[in-house]
């Protein structure tokens, strides 16, 4: 029974390097030990590292032994102002003290009048141990919660030449249910969503001759728009979906014209000349935007807006040069980046005629895109192969950040393209932006980057594929790539699910039409209505509470797979001493920071593998919490119920599988801790926390390396962890409730009687597993009775029990 | 430190604010030098400890022990310190590159490099994150057990662990890659 597995081995090999073995884990290491030389090796080698690391930390630092006396001096310094400071807090406390009681006084005088005959109200005596968590107001379940969208919910429209030319077919965001709207002999291509979701423009090329369809999302009802023109067509729908404007290409002259899509009227042409670009509606649907050539010659080129009847057409910028992006941002203000041999200018123009007013002009840089959100402008150049990123603060730019150097990305590969936008390169709340890394040989890793340039992340590096294109889901959680197979060239379509790539960018994205028919030129469905979805942010400041929603979820995210269904039952604004509490610090938060309490509900989460190739613990029903603040929307994962009965379900997590290992048995070996020997025991506790049985059922099972409870008090134990110089010991009492009722759990603090005199835990802690634990400090050489009390009075001799052992196992986080 | 102590300095006591600060002070500036490897940084974070320590006493309730709630502040103030500085450093790098700039002095943490025998520990050590540089830090200079790392960090026990045993992954994989 002694002998364990090669990987227990190891397990225990890493337990012992962080004191975290038991005197018999030891025994049976040292025994595999004598056995395995690869294990012996790896044993002395931690040893040397460990070794190595505290000789270079003691001969870095041990020469300082303390601060300067400046230090002491600016303490004493600043301490009058702090007693001072106190004093007039106790003061207000005092106060606040006496209206307290002044309204309590008025309060019992009402109870007196109105409530005679109410029985009166027992308070159960348990000491309220610290920190807890603090119950939340409680909150009906609204009974239909939306929930988030299933990859199988979402819709995308795309291209693919499965049977010669190019068709328009539609698929789920899960590659399932792929149909064919267009069936030939035409070229169809370039499906382009109506705001609503419910239709599809799209170009039709038959004889040469290009024109605009619609048709409905199943492919029924199509109808062409517009005429055919010479070639080129490219058509954008209203924001009110009730019209499309296109350009159509001529021999000689281009046509900019509006039309209903419903069929009933003609082709209102605005304009003929040669255009350049088009970009289509201002957001609130008055006006158009196109560039043109003004002077072929000069090479001088014009950025025009016009009605939808052809009044009131006007250059609001001319320039020499390449517009090589420009955008509505309001209906009111435009963004034009133009370039030329020598300048490349960021110009900010007006809808409503003001002189053009040029923000930035670099001479040797380029300026890559600009990210605009509610409050913020900011742009991003390239030059010394690497990217910049400035706020525009008023007229000035002040400096963000950089990506230096991105070239080191490429070093693997012969040569680089540097960085280039994907198609869609920024999401559609403007925070992030996708960023293509060309580095040649077919490869391109794609990055994703925040609107500040502060976080600049990897999300994949595929071997075979080259990134065409990419765009953003509309909730800004996945992003379907189009990818060139560098061996087939064909190309084909994948998706990547952020979250996980961000944490993992190792993860490859998930092939949705591969090795059936290639596909490119993806677009998401819109919701079907404006209903805005959750953002994926990076610890962006917060500011009200459904950005405090955004940024726990994103949170949460990051913990925990399988959160599909995840819904936020309460969110809640906490206060000062609330926070305090929460994250278990006395410093309390600063003044100016805000922090919300968001608890979810799930029906299925899953904590993440702390390590790749390590599966994580079961999958649990129940609810997580988490605390973010408004300074930089850092989450903080609490977990735990809160009060019993507020979120039906909360207060009750279920593991939903049985680990899959087999239930040890209880083992007939004892447990050392600290000299004594522990047999391992359930504690069945009804919602009381009074004792149903003892030490009936002895469920205590291994799970891939952790522990999973059924419910009960265990004892465990991590022996020997040498704690002073004494060569002290813990013991570590470990309680998870059968109920699951963890404010049950908080009322109880089981004392030790050591040498006749009680002892309280030296530390009290809680993990996101529902389960509590009580460290206490053991002295080998004391004499303990191990006599168990309970808030209720009731005693629960160990001596008995002490007699029997499993052993511990490390619990993965 | 016993509870009369702690009361003396909540009410404001000069004498036993003295010496709560005397008393601690060596460990708090030893615990912030080991995380921020820079010894001005490291004095002026254990002035903020203090003063922002001496502040909240009112909250200390004697959850955890004494020293344990400092070394918590400690050890949040210095990672703030450390994050300021990096964001410092790329921006100091950014200027040099765009103006070509040659910074004379020596750079704390080049300097001290050059004094040392084992300059490739500390490239590896530079080279974590202060998500796990900060608990083998605590581990193998400061000698805290587990169980204390994960009160200070309000991690819990697991975590800890799992976060040391990668941080040992990594520097060996690091220092191997030295070797070679």
């Amino acid at each position: 029974m002694n002998g364990i597995t090669h990987e227990q081995a190891q397990n225990y090999l890493r337990a012992a390097a962080d004191g975290l073995i038991s005197d018999e884990g030891r025994i049976q290491l040292e025994a595999h030990l004598r056995d395995c030389d690869s294990c012996r090796a790896e044993s002395e080698e931690l040893g040397a590292l460990a070794a190595r690391i505290t000789h270079g930390f003691h001969e870095r630092w041990d020469a300082y032994d303390g601060p300067s006396e400046n230090v002491m001096a600016t303490i004493r310094s600043q301490k009058r102002r702090i007693v001072m400071s106190k004093r007039i807090g106790i003061a207000a406390k005092t106060f606040a003290g006496i209206a307290a009681l002044i309204a309590l006084g008025l309060l019992v005088d009402y109870l007196f009048d109105h409530l005679h005959t109410t029985a009166p109200i027992t308070q159960p005596t348990y000491p309220q141990p610290a920190p807890s968590i603090q119950p939340i107001t409680p909150q009906p379940v609204p009974s239909a919660q939306p929930t988030p969208p299933q990859l199988s919910s979402y819709l995308m429209a795309f291209v693919s030449e499965k049977s010669g030319e190019p068709e328009i077919y539609t698929m789920h965001a899960d590659g399932s249910d792929i149909t064919a709207l267009t069936h030939g002999p035409a070229k169809n291509y370039s499906p382009t969503w109506s705001p609503d979701g419910r239709k599809l423009a799209y170009a039709n090329e038959e004889n040469g001759k290009t024109s605009v369809v619609v048709m409905n999302a199943d492919g029924s009802g199509q109808r062409r728009l517009t005429n055919p023109a010479d070639s080129y067509v490219s058509f954008y729908w209203s924001p009110d979906g009730k019209r499309i404007a296109y350009v159509s290409e001529g021999a000689n002259v281009d046509e900019l014209a509006v039309i209903d899509v419903d069929g009933t009227g003609v082709a209102t042409v605005l304009d003929r000349m040669r255009v350049i670009g088009f970009r289509g509606w201002s957001p609130d649907g008055q006006q158009l935007m196109y560039s043109k050539a003004e002077d072929l010659e000069s090479g001088t080129r014009v950025v025009c807006i016009i009605n939808l009847d052809g009044s009131g057409r006007q250059t609001i910028l001319q320039h020499a040069g390449e517009m090589t992006l420009m955008d509505w941002e309001d209906a009111e203000h435009i963004y034009v980046i133009a370039q030329n041999q020598d300048l490349t200018e960021l110009f900010q123009l007006s809808a409503a005629g003001a002189l053009p007013e040029k923000i930035v002009s670099l001479e040797k840089e380029n300026i890559v895109t600009w990210f605009k959100s509610p409050h913020d402008l900011t742009y991003v150049t390239n030059s010394f192969l690497s990217w910049t990123w400035y706020r525009l603060d008023g007229n000035k730019s002040q400096y963000l950040s950089t990506w230096p150097n991105y070239e080191a990305l490429c070093q693997k590969y012969q040569y680089m393209l540097g960085p280039s936008e994907a198609g869609n390169v920024r999401s559609p709340d403007g925070l992030q932006g996708l960023v293509i890394v060309g580095c040649g040989e077919g490869r391109s890793p794609l990055y994703i980057v925040s609107n500040d340039g502060t976080k600049i992340n990897p999300l994949f590096d595929h071997p075979l594929g080259w990134v065409v294109d990419a765009q953003w889901s509309p909730d800004s959680k996945y992003v379907v790539i189009t990818m060139g197979n560098t061996p087939t060239s064909r190309t084909d379509l994948y998706l990547v699910d952020l979250a996980k790539n961000l944490q993992d960018p190792t993860l490859q994205p998930i092939p949705l039409n591969t090795g059936r028919m290639g596909g490119s030129g993806a677009v998401w469905q819109p919701f079907p209505s404006a209903e805005t979805r959750t953002t994926y942010r990076f610890g962006d400041p917060v500011e009200n509470e459904s950005q405090a929603l955004i940024a726990a979820e994103s949170n949460l995210r990051t913990a925990f797979n399988y959160i599909e269904t995840l819904k936020a039952v309460t969110v809640e604004e906490t206060t000062y001493g609330d926070y305090s509490k929460l994250i278990g610090s006395s410093s309390g938060h600063p003044a100016d920071m805000k922090t919300w309490l968001v608890v979810y509900f799930n029906d299925h989460f899953q904590s993440k593998a702390p390590t790749p190739g390590v599966t994580p613990s079961p999958p649990f029903r129940g609810c997580v919490s988490v605390l973010i603040d408004s300074k930089n929307g850092e989450g903080m994962e609490i977990g735990g119920p809160l009060s019993a009965g507020v979120i039906p379900g909360c207060d009750t997590p279920q593991f939903l599988e049985q680990p899959t290992s087999t239930v040890m048995p209880a083992s007939t070996e004892p447990l050392t801790i600290g000299g004594f020997q522990f047999q391992i025991c359930e504690i069945l506790l009804d919602d009381s926390v009074k004792i149903l049985e003892t030490c009936k059922h002895k469920g205590y099972a291994e799970y891939n390396g952790g522990i999973a409870h059924k419910g009960g008090l265990v004892f465990t134990g991590h022996g020997d962890v040498p704690r002073n110089a004494t060569g002290d010991s813990v013991l570590i009492l470990g309680i998870s409730l059968k109920s699951g009722d963890m404010q049950k759990a908080l009322q109880f603090e089981p004392k030790i009687i050591e040498a006749n005199v009680e002892k309280s835990p030296a530390e009290v802690f809680t993990n996101d597993y529902q389960e509590f634990y009580w460290i206490y400090d053991v002295n080998k050489s004391s004499h303990y009775s191990f006599l168990l009390k309970f808030p209720d009075g009731t005693t629960l001799d160990l001596q008995p029990l002490m007699t029997h052992f499993t052993p511990p196992v490390i619990r993965n986080p | 430190m016993d509870s009369l102590w702690l009361e003396q300095c909540r009410a404001g006591d000069s004498t036993a604010i003295e010496k709560l600060v005397g008393t601690y002070q060596r460990d708090v500036y030893r615990l912030a030098l080991s995380i921020l490897d820079d010894l001005h940084d490291a004095e002026d974070a254990t002035q903020e400890v203090f003063l922002a320590a001496l502040r909240a006493l009112d909250s200390f309730h004697g959850e955890a022990s004494f020293k344990t709630w400092l070394f918590s502040i400690t050890i949040n103030v210095s990672r703030s310190r450390w994050r300021r500085r990096q964001s410092r450093a790329r921006l100091q790098g950014l200027l040099q590159s765009l103006f070509h700039l040659r910074v004379p002095e020596v750079l704390p943490d080049e300097k001290a490099e050059k004094d040392e025998s084992d300059a490739a520990l500390w490239r590896a050590v530079r080279a974590l994150d202060d998500k796990h540089r900060v608990p083998v830090v605590l581990r193998y200079y400061h000698d805290l057990p587990v169980a204390d790392i994960a009160a200070m960090l309000k991690i819990p026990i697991g975590t800890v662990h799992s976060r040391l045993n990668h941080a040992r992954e990594r520097l060996r994989d690091l220092l191997k890659e030295e070797m070679k």
